[in-house]
């Protein structure tokens, strides 16, 4: 048997029964939404959020693809609102 | 606190059925949820109400009391009553242990997400159903946070971590060990005999710790298998190839061929041809949980033609093209 002493760095990665099961989707349905692009695999802390923010939306009637425009737009205006935050910052001081 | 219109909220009448008000929630919920409005702490009030007179309009029960509460509070008002000094004593809270909420955003998780520690609901509606224990039933008898929503910390399990490891075919045949590094701490794993590229092992409770007393997660080593120039693996079957000189396949003899437990020599009959395969039977890999039993081993035959003939060669290759033609 061989012996080895190869000392692995651990990521921060979540596996996809486990993202199902903390972002109340089905296994299914979460690689239906990594198939679909909404999320990246490997599945991140990050995304679980995201995932969660998917099951809203659609509980609110709204399809996929109205979801991807949703989230498309959230990004856009997150982005904006940060430049406004440096702007005001750069005003104040 | 100040009495709440919830019909006024989602805008429909006071005899609105179920699927009115549903509709109307969806629609209102649509323009305001914090989901749609990121960093708008006005949506988000809003939407905080649509939510709150959703929950309680949608719940026959909660319907009811709230319906019935409005005539008393409305009765009191046309008395001159100062909303301060309303007497809440026969409507709060309801029984002891507490009315059990169900949000519709109701786990932990999403409530963090959309209200980060922010109370979801008003004064008015904890002053007249009570607290509410973040989607689950709050411990009994614990009675209700006054003036606002407290969230009660739920055990939550730890997260799954998932790490790769690349071992070597011999590992993957005999079986390994690897020592991980994880918090200062040192793991050790065994990897079976007759692991895969793709076969999971599941470490219980090395994973994230939990939250709150809850368990903590697992931790998966993925493994990879490393290519080995030897061998095509398929299943718990190798496939290698032999390499016999000429003279070997003509005549018969033996052949060292390489296994992943060590090299062994193989009876050549007489006349092998090239690309013929020999099975080693047992000579692959252990199978999964059942290392007792072993797949095969295919050697395929790579006759060796010799390159360079020395004259003395030459002449007796001539002499035996001669002799096969004249016996054909």
């Amino acid at each position: 048997m061989t012996e080895q002493n190869g000392i692995e760095e651990i990521r921060e990665i979540v596996t996809v029964a486990s993202a199902a099961r903390r972002s109340r989707l089905t296994i299914t349905t979460v690689r239906r939404y990594v198939h679909r692009g909404l999320v990246e695999e490997p599945i991140t802390e990050e995304d679980l959020a995201t995932l969660r923010r998917v099951r809203r939306l659609t509980g609110l009637g709204i399809n996929l693809a109205g979801v991807e425009v949703v989230l498309h737009m959230r990004r856009q205006i997150e982005a904006l609102r940060a430049e406004v935050d440096h702007l005001r910052a750069l005003i104040d001081s | 606190v100040e009495y709440k219109d919830y019909y006024d909220i989602l805008g429909v009448s006071r005899d609105a059925d179920e699927k009115e008000i549903k509709r109307a929630f969806r629609r209102m919920a649509r323009k305001h949820h914090p989901d749609v409005n990121p960093g708008d702490s006005e949506a988000e009030d809003r939407f905080k109400e649509i939510n709150e007179a959703y929950e309680v309009l949608s719940d026959p029960e909660k319907r009811q009391k709230y319906d019935q509460f409005g005539h008393a509070y409305k009765d009191w008002e046309r008395r001159g009553g100062q909303s301060g000094d309303f007497n809440w004593g026969q409507w709060g809270g309801g029984a002891p242990g507490g009315q059990r909420v169900n949000v519709q955003y109701g786990s932990p998780e999403d409530l963090q997400d959309l209200f980060g520690d922010a109370s979801p609901f008003s004064d008015f509606f904890t002053n007249l159903f009570g607290g509410m224990g973040g989607g689950g039933a709050a411990p009994g008898g614990a009675g209700r946070p006054r003036g606002g929503y407290q969230r009660q910390a739920r055990p939550r399990r730890g997260q799954d971590l998932e790490q790769e490891v690349e071992i070597s075919l011999e590992e993957a045949y005999h079986g390994s060990t690897r020592l991980l590094q994880k918090d200062g701490r040192r793991l050790q794993v065994k990897i079976p005999p007759g692991a895969a590229t793709g076969t999971r092992i599941r470490m219980a409770g090395e994973g994230g710790p939990g939250a709150a007393g809850g368990q903590a997660g697992d931790l998966y080593l993925r493994v990879r298998v490393a290519d080995d120039p030897r061998f095509e693996r398929e299943g718990a079957d190798l496939h290698t190839t032999v390499e016999v000189d000429l003279y070997t396949a003509v005549l018969g003899g033996k052949a060292r061929v390489e296994t992943p437990s060590g090299p062994v020599m193989l009876t050549i009959p007489e006349g092998t041809q090239n690309g013929q395969t020999f099975r080693l039977k047992g000579k692959g890999m252990p199978r999964l949980r059942q290392p007792e039993q072993h797949g095969d081993l295919y050697a395929e035959v790579e006759a060796q033609l010799p390159e360079e003939l020395t004259p003395r060669q030459r002449e007796l290759f001539q002499s035996l093209r001669d002799l096969s033609q004249e016996g054909s």
